[in-house]
């Protein structure tokens, strides 16, 4: 299994994005630390998505748009990324045509250490699967890939997913559902 | 395995974020912070891919670079009031300072004037004032000095044959061809450091220095002397060296107020500040303090090009 991103663990005497999102709100300049922690799991994100070009301009509005909203931050949650991860989604979606295209070239893409495998056969399964799974990827509709994608590749709970979308848990497994649902169906016939 | 097993391994793999992007970003928040009514301005920025180390990668994430491109007014003038108050951020206030050094014409002629005080403690306090000629390209220069009330010159033969300028020795002419995109600047300043902490000091060197301490101090040396797009890239380089901190007030060789960025020196707790005028965003020089209390400051009067020595601008 490919290994999905660490939570960027808080230290000990450091303070915890709510702490410092609370500061923020009267301390402007606070919101730097938020910056500095989260600014380059976001760009990996978007980079993900729609490719490192794209992805530098996107994690500077994602930033601002977050400042800006810093009072909707739900306090109670122990990690800023997951609601950075939903406002960098929702700026994704006025660029479509690039990440479809991106994911349709999946195949050529894929690095390395994601067929990464001792198992031969696995390798083989992962190959085969990459231009058909990058195919059906491209053609989701968006509110699908986003959490399909949140799921596979950034591995964030539905619980996370549905507070950084703001939407109902409900609407998370429903439009996973369909979505794992479209995949397995692109699916070379073997791996039914 | 599922699809969604499947789709996992095809996640793409961790991409690198270039450092002068990032760091655009996080001055853009700054000001935007400070300035909350601007609107938010999307410029689209046409950088050039870096391929970033793992090193570089761990400091972006530790501290966060600044930067600011040149020709991007990204600090509104006026966002940050005059008089004694908490100073902007010190990647702002560089960000401003290379704004103001952009602007300032460099003056016409073939030597390069500087005026300076300096004061150092040691066994007690030495204050000395400094007129410096130097020719352009490295030859002749004079030098006034004043101390103790009493004024000596010194005429230095033109010694431009002996070796080639480089950034340890450098000619301003030498300083006009550095490279003032702030990505490339960057990278020649830390090869220099990484050489000097290398060859120079001897096997031990990377444990009494690092090589961002390094780094910082070769741009203070060079800044007194540089060109005005030179030191306007200095400056946006600064802001990327990992631990530059802004200092709130502080007095130069001459008795001025103004602000600072200042950074280790060492690990044994020295450290070098430059100084800023708070309106103009000047340079108006540099002090650094021993941790045994001992410091040395200098307070640049006026620089600039010249035709003749003994000329002032």
């Amino acid at each position: 299994m490919t290994a999905l991103p660490a939570r960027p663990a808080t230290e000990a005497g450091e303070a915890t994005d709510a702490a410092v999102f609370e500061r923020s709100w009267a301390d402007a300049d606070a919101f730097a630390v938020i910056f500095d922690r989260h600014a380059v799991a976001v760009y990996r994100f978007l980079a993900r998505r729609v490719g490192g070009q794209l992805a530098d301009d996107l994690t500077g509005q994602t930033m601002l748009v977050a400042f800006d909203q810093r009072r909707r931050f739900d306090l109670s949650q122990p990690s800023a990324l997951p609601w950075l991860y939903g406002i960098a989604t929702n700026l994704l979606h006025r660029h479509t045509r690039t990440e479809v295209r991106r994911h349709r070239a999946l195949a050529r893409s894929t690095a390395e250490t994601a067929l990464q495998s001792h198992d031969e056969l696995v390798t083989d399964r992962v190959a085969a699967a990459a231009q058909p799974l990058g195919s059906a990827l491209a053609k989701l509709p968006a509110a699908e890939r986003d959490i399909v994608l949140l799921v596979a590749w950034e591995g964030l709970s539905y619980e996370e997913i549905a507070l950084a979308l703001d939407i109902p848990i409900g609407t998370v497994r429903s439009r996973l559902h369909r979505a794992r649902t479209k995949l397995r169906r692109a699916l070379p016939k073997e791996d039914h | 395995m599922d699809e969604l097993d499947l789709l996992s391994r095809l996640r793409p793999s961790d991409e690198n974020p270039d450092p002068v992007a990032l760091a655009k970003h996080r001055i853009a928040l700054l000001n935007h912070a400070a300035n909350p009514g601007a609107r938010i301005a999307t410029r689209r920025w046409a950088m050039p891919r870096l391929a970033i180390g793992a090193a570089v990668l761990a400091v972006i994430t530790a501290v966060g670079l600044v930067i600011a491109l040149p020709g991007g007014h990204q600090a509104p003038s006026g966002a940050f009031p005059p008089g004694p108050g908490t100073a902007p951020a010190a990647v702002v206030l560089l960000a401003n300072a290379a704004d103001a050094a952009a602007n300032t014409p460099a003056g016409k002629g073939d030597w390069t004037y500087i005026s300076t005080v300096t004061v150092a403690y040691d066994d007690r306090i030495h204050t000395f004032r400094t007129q410096a000629w130097r020719r352009i390209d490295g030859g002749d220069s004079l030098i006034r000095d004043e101390r103790d009330g009493k004024v000596t010159e010194f005429k230095n033969a033109d010694i431009s044959g002996m070796s080639p300028p480089s950034l340890r020795n450098p000619t301003y002419r030498y300083l006009t061809t550095l490279p003032t995109d702030p990505t490339a600047l960057r990278k020649l300043i830390y090869a220099e450091a990484q050489n000097e902490l290398g060859d120079e000091k001897g096997p031990n060197a990377r444990q009494l220095y690092t090589v961002d301490q390094w780094a910082f101090q070769l741009i203070g040396r060079l800044v007194g002397g540089a060109p005005p797009t030179l030191k306007a890239a200095l400056y946006r380089v600064a802001a990327t060296v990992p631990g530059v901190v802004s200092v709130n007030d502080t007095t130069d060789a001459a008795g001025r107020h103004g602000i600072g960025v200042a950074h280790s020196d060492n690990n044994s707790g020295d450290r070098t500040t430059l100084i800023f005028d708070r309106t103009t965003y000047q340079f108006m020089g540099s002090a650094s303090e021993i941790h045994d209390g001992r410091t040395a400051a200098e307070a640049v009067l006026a620089t600039g090009l010249v035709e003749k020595a003994g000329q002032t601008p």
